[in-house]
């Protein structure tokens, strides 16, 4: 498997592209020359410098370091926002997935409504119960993406439910949950990973793509989408400082893609055609 | 499943989808009686706040409150406005269409652009073009719709001006923000497209028409293609709703004042009765063309439904 991985190059690119990522978010204070929010009268649209690797934006703080800083903000959000979408997905599906009957009809009866609620119109309608704050973003992630994660397992552990092995488990004497938790989700966890690492790619987008609107996040964040929506003022003066942080958003998703899509050409060789 | 259990369902998600649009406004910290006030004189007095929430009713309790809008909505009457004091009804017929023209041409972007490359792509399966759309779609996924607008405005209106800065009358005005817009769902579409049509391509049915001396081409176009479809048309569908959401954020940056923007502006305001209404009908688009696309499903393909009555 390790292996198989290493020699993939869409693979490789993918990591490489994950691990500078995470690099930079660990080492911000190292890899910037400045901080976030250090605002230099003199830097106001300064061009590409030593010290200003990237130029300066309308208030003279420097392009580079925010982007930079922004790698915290985007991981830190979307990582753990997945992390609970798998957990909770993973329960819930495999319960339905394993018990059947009425709760499987019902379940599905409830993902369908929840699906029918696109992200972002929960996201602003949720705006009004907790504010614009970064749990919005939280809150409107997870319950517009459970139901998707918890389907998507739910078919996983629905394929390996049906597999000789369980029924003898069951002969055998193992009790439901044993069966559960030791035999069907530790199988079907691969294939749902490879799911959750792409969710992280779009969790990025759905989350600059938030503050970008100005949702979640107070303007002037430096958060790759919040920057593109201040750069909105001087988009035909300064072009450059919407295309930074929009290549950004799109190399950190591209790893995760990468990353992900070809983990699964591995995980299962029968769907290569994909 | 039977279509009359399929129906059934749907008119069950509906229901459901009903409840949680009303509940997401009804939950708001907001006190519409309040808004509303607030709306007419800036600073009001509680007794005109008391006076407004007997005469709209916010007195009553939330199942009540659910019951009349339901009604309501179900004549046509979704309240009106704390904002442009228009009936809700009037404002998003007003502006529904100038969204829906925006999709429409972008999911038919999408459509008209994924079938066939995606089956050139099956056709000519690991070739060079092949090998080229698969890394160009996956990257394709990864560009945020705002900043492709963004550069397909640099670009296409500032550097050389084939299109105005400003929204221009009639389709032409809505061809870049349809691009921006349809871009990553596209290169989604080809990749499904080109794997459905592989999975087919692998059938016994295509083995036999081998057999009978069929050139490949013949039995991919002909045979094949509309095998595929289905999980195509499943696809589109769901799209459809992702993408009137979506329209926000493409209108924003192509100034065109749609559905989208107004949802947003509805926000910002706290206008309620706009919000739910909004909601209601985003919701409602997705399930309703979800339903059509099983129907159409069924229709193009009936072993599918053989195939599920077999299952349930």
């Amino acid at each position: 498997m390790l292996k198989k991985t290493l020699c993939n190059p869409q693979a490789l690119v993918g990591l490489f592209l994950i691990l500078t990522l995470v690099v930079m978010a660990i080492f911000a204070p190292l890899i910037a020359p400045h901080l976030p929010d250090e605002m230099n009268p003199n830097a106001r649209f300064a061009k590409s410098s030593a010290e200003y690797p990237l130029g300066g934006d309308q208030l003279g703080r420097c392009v580079f370091s925010r982007l930079v800083y922004g790698a915290r903000l985007s991981l830190g959000i979307a990582i753990p926002t997945v992390a609970m979408l798998t957990v909770l997905g993973l329960t819930i599906g495999s319960i339905c997935a394993y018990k059947g009957g009425w709760l499987d009809r019902v379940f599905i009866i409830i993902c369908d409504i929840f699906i029918a609620f696109p992200a972002l119109v929960i996201a602003i309608s949720l705006i009004g119960v907790l504010g614009n704050k970064l749990t919005v973003v939280l809150f409107s992630a997870v319950i517009s993406q459970w139901a998707w994660y918890a389907r998507m397992a739910r078919i996983y552990c629905k394929k390996e439910a049906a597999k000789e092995y369980v029924l003898s488990a069951k002969v055998a004497g193992a009790t439901d949950a044993g069966i559960l938790f030791c035999h069907i989700i530790p199988n079907a966890l691969p294939q749902f990973l490879v799911y959750a690492c792409t969710g992280v790619a779009s969790m990025i987008m759905m989350v600059s793509g938030f503050s970008f609107l100005g949702i979640g996040l107070p303007t002037g964040t430096a958060e790759w989408g919040a920057m593109m929506n201040d750069a909105r003022s001087s988009l035909y003066s300064q072009p450059m400082l919407i295309v930074w942080p929009g290549i950004f958003i799109f190399t950190a998703a591209a790893g995760f893609t990468l990353f992900g899509e070809a983990l699964r050409d591995i995980l299962t060789p029968e769907d290569m055609t994909i | 499943m039977s279509l009359s259990k399929r129906l059934l369902g749907f008119i069950i998600v509906l229901l459901g989808v009903s409840i949680l649009s009303f509940a997401l406004s009804a939950i708001s910290g907001i006190d519409p009686a309040e808004a509303i006030a607030r709306q007419q004189i800036t600073n009001a007095s509680p007794e005109l706040i008391e006076r407004i929430r007997m005469e709209y009713n916010l007195d009553r309790p939330i199942v009540e409150r659910y019951f009349s809008w339901m009604t309501g909505v179900l004549k046509g009457d979704f309240g009106i406005s704390y904002m442009t004091h228009n009936t809700v009804g009037a404002d998003i017929a007003l502006l529904l269409p100038k969204t829906l023209t925006l999709v429409g041409l972008a999911l038919s972007f999408v459509i008209i652009v994924a079938l066939p490359i995606g089956a050139l792509c099956a056709l000519y399966h690991n070739s060079i073009f092949d090998k080229f759309m698969r890394w160009f779609t996956l990257l394709g996924i990864c560009i945020p719709v705002f900043w492709l607008g963004f550069l397909l405005l640099l670009q296409f209106a500032v550097n050389t001006s084939i299109f105005k800065v400003v929204p221009e009358p009639g389709l032409k005005g809505y061809i870049l923000p349809a691009i921006s817009l349809a871009t990553p769902s596209l290169c989604t579409a080809i990749r499904l497209f080109r794997s459905s049509l592989l999975t087919e391509m692998s059938a016994d049915y295509v083995a036999y028409l081998y057999s009978r001396g069929q050139s490949k081409s013949r039995i991919l176009w002909v045979h094949a293609f509309r095998n595929a479809l289905p999980p195509m048309i499943t696809l589109f569908a769901s799209y459809a709703g992702a993408l009137i959401a979506g329209s926000a954020m493409v209108e924003s940056i192509f100034s065109i004042k749609g559905f989208g923007s107004f949802l947003i502006k509805a926000v910002v305001a706290r206008d309620l009765p706009v919000i739910s209404a909004s909601v209601l009908i985003i919701a409602s688009i997705f399930v309703l063309l979800n339903l059509a696309a099983d129907i159409i499903n069924r229709l193009l393909c009936p072993r599918i439904a053989v195939k599920e009555d077999a299952d349930a």
